[in-house]
């Protein structure tokens, strides 16, 4: 049942089309960043872009700032809300559902097919800015001494080619699993309507509302369990030594949200009426 | 099918039952806190304690002020730091050898101080500064919020002010026991100062600073915290290849201010006396005065014309009070911890701003002289 489902979801021209898309916005900054070398001030503009320009190593780390807010919740959204709800409305689920297969089982196989999808476009959109960075940037001061490979981390202290693969191994994994939380609300949503946009959209209205209660002092006290207060924390991966406080914090937020989502899908879908 | 109906209805209950069980779990294993064991404290005990070490401690820390202060040009960063949430991260072996980092999501700023010299590194701007010399008095930075620094420096500024013991509370995974701290100045806006420290080191793991009314307005935070010495290797500030290496001194900012040409602090405003300032002999801070002692004290900086001017608007439009001055024109404004005030002329300007009474601020600010240019 998963392979069935990881092969459908790689047939899917729209799964390779967020891919696509996905990796096209870091390279279309990268070119324009190369041509014009107008990087934003330090301080400004997503995390790491303005030191991409003197090491283009660094440009994994500045894509996934760049598509985490936006691109990357909308692809998941996509993908996740046409979980069920794409069968349904296709006329397919109640077919499916005919055939000796659970519907638990069914839900397994759909999360781990979103899981597939994140954790590809997570590394899909890492290894593609990291040929297009280092192409459009180089390697770095570093080169020149001896040291090619090594980035600067955060803390100031170089971090070795070794160190920042597997770094960079623990940001896509920590980036794929906080998109899996939005998958499994998504694929919850999508088990309660036969319309796929319909629960894109709703994954998306958490989304905003999770980021427009973020700044909020007013919401301080939900500020932690808010889904999109972590995202952010992979960035402390990159500081010398690392800080796992806030990865931790958002690893097990992540966790319980991609249980309840899950737990919450299943226990509609189980009894659903399934008519479409 | 009324018999189906019901089979159903129980299952999708049961199920959805498991679930909220399952997320009221999980949110009240995040939000609930652990018990405090029980803790015989004397608070002055604590209080000497706490003054006489700094013990070796490698932490993180969050600090979140809610201070309501108005935006003023050029002190931007130091305002955030009383405005919003900072991420601290601290790697202390001794007053004279620690570095504390402050944590931003594009970066961050590390002060290392090593064996009475200072380097600061920005990885924003790919810099390390070295910095010579002391300043008697600077602006506000990060390792001034970790919560040891904080409950020392407070706790220093009010040797005389009485203590009383507070509850244990559970900080950093650990039982602490707490001490109260009341001004008795009754010109201070603090009205109590809170600190939690750890039993066995007097290493202090909480700080919260309250006005006379309503809930604390600065909170300092060690979340975790391990008691162990840093490691040499995190205690030495690395130049990455490629990076700057400046060197400047406190006596820069002195230049600066030299530059406005302030006359001398007055001796004495709004009934305090000028307190006499430390640092380095090359540093000092001309026509700088800090009045006042223990938690009600305000410092008096000269000012360009237009910085003054702007800090005047911006308060004015922040709630401020314009104050009536013979010449130029002058704003208070008051937040329920810190006071602001800020007069300007044609061709000079000064700012006051402390921990008293606004109206204090505003006597003072009133008796100042016009601040004409010296021949």
């Amino acid at each position: 049942m998963i392979g069935v489902e990881l092969g459908l979801m790689l047939r899917r021209r729209r799964v390779w089309l967020c891919w696509v898309l996905l990796c096209a916005l870091p390279a279309l900054v990268a070119v324009l960043l190369a041509t014009t070398r107008l990087a934003p001030a330090p301080g400004q503009g997503p995390a790491f872009l303005s030191a991409v320009v003197s090491n283009g190593q660094l440009f994994p780390a500045a894509a996934l700032a760049l598509v985490l807010p936006v691109f990357l919740p909308i692809t998941v959204a996509v993908v996740a809300g046409d979980a069920v709800a794409g069968e349904a409305s296709s006329g397919m689920l109640r077919y499916l559902l005919v055939r000796p297969v659970g519907r638990l089982r069914l839900l397994v196989a759909k999360l781990v097919s979103t899981a597939a999808f994140v954790l590809i476009a997570v590394a899909l959109v890492t290894l593609t800015s990291y040929v297009v960075g280092v192409a459009a940037f180089g390697f770095g001061p570093g080169a020149s001494l001896g040291g090619a490979g090594g980035i600067t981390s955060l803390s100031g202290a170089v971090i070795t080619p070794g160190e920042l693969a597997v770094r960079t191994a623990a940001v896509v994994g920590y980036l794929a699993l906080c998109m899996l939380a939005l998958g499994a609300i998504g694929l919850f949503f999508s088990t309660l309507t036969d319309s796929p946009l319909a629960a894109a959209l709703g994954v998306l209205a958490v989304v905003v509302t999770s980021a427009s209660l973020l700044p909020l002092d007013a919401a301080a006290a939900l500020r932690f369990y808010l889904p999109t207060t972590h995202w952010l924390a992979w960035i402390d991966l990159y500081r010398v030594p690392i800080l796992w406080t806030a990865v931790r914090q958002g690893a097990e937020v992540q966790v319980s949200y991609v249980l309840v989502a899950f737990g919450a899908a299943w226990a509609n879908f189980a009894t659903k009426d399934v008519t479409s | 099918m009324a018999v189906w109906r019901d089979v159903a209805a129980q299952r999708f209950s049961r199920r959805w039952l498991l679930v909220a069980a399952g997320a009221a779990g999980l949110v009240a294993a995040g939000a609930v806190p652990w018990p405090a064991g029980a803790v015989d404290v004397d608070a002055t005990a604590l209080r000497r304690r706490i003054l006489g070490s700094v013990p070796p401690h490698v932490g993180y820390a969050e600090s979140t002020g809610r201070l309501g202060l108005p935006q003023i040009p050029q002190l931007e960063s130091a305002i955030a730091l009383f405005t919003s949430t900072t991420r601290i991260r601290a790697f202390v072996a001794g007053s004279d050898r620690w570095r504390v980092d402050q944590l931003t999501p594009a970066g961050e700023r590390d002060t290392y101080r090593l064996d009475g010299v200072e380097y600061v590194w920005d990885f924003g701007g790919d810099q390390l500064t070295r910095v010579v010399g002391e300043a008697p008095i600077r602006l506000p930075r990060a390792a001034d919020l970790l919560p040891p620094e904080l409950a020392r420096r407070l706790l220093r500024l009010a040797p005389a002010d009485p203590v009383t013991t507070l509850p244990a509370r559970r900080v950093a995974g650990r039982t602490a026991m707490g001490l109260r701290l009341t001004p008795s100045d009754p010109a201070t806006t603090i009205g109590t100062v809170d600190i939690w420290a750890d039993p066995a080191t007097a290493l202090p793991l909480r700080v919260e600073v309250a006005p006379h009314t309503g809930p604390p307005l600065l909170t300092s935070e060690l979340l975790e915290v391990d008691d162990r010495t840093p490691d040499p290797s995190e205690l030495t500030p690395a130049v990455p290849p490629g990076a700057a290496t400046v060197s400047t001194s406190a006596a820069d900012v002195s230049g600066a201010l030299r530059q406005l040409d302030a006359p001398p602090p007055p001796a004495q405003l709004a009934g305090r006396s000028r307190m006499p300032l430390s640092g380095t002999p090359d540093a000092r801070l001309p026509g700088v005065g800090i009045y006042g002692t223990g938690l009600a004290a305000f410092a008096l900086i000269p000012a360009t014309a237009d910085l003054a001017g702007r800090v005047v608007d911006n308060a004015a439009v922040a709630g401020g009070t314009m104050v009536e001055v013979p010449s130029g024109r002058a704003v208070r404004l008051a937040t329920p911890l810190v006071s602001v005030a800020a007069r300007t002329s044609r061709r000079s300007g000064v700012l006051l701003i402390g921990t008293v009474v606004p109206e204090l601020l505003e006597q003072a600010v009133r008796e100042l002289p016009a601040r004409r240019r010296r021949a």
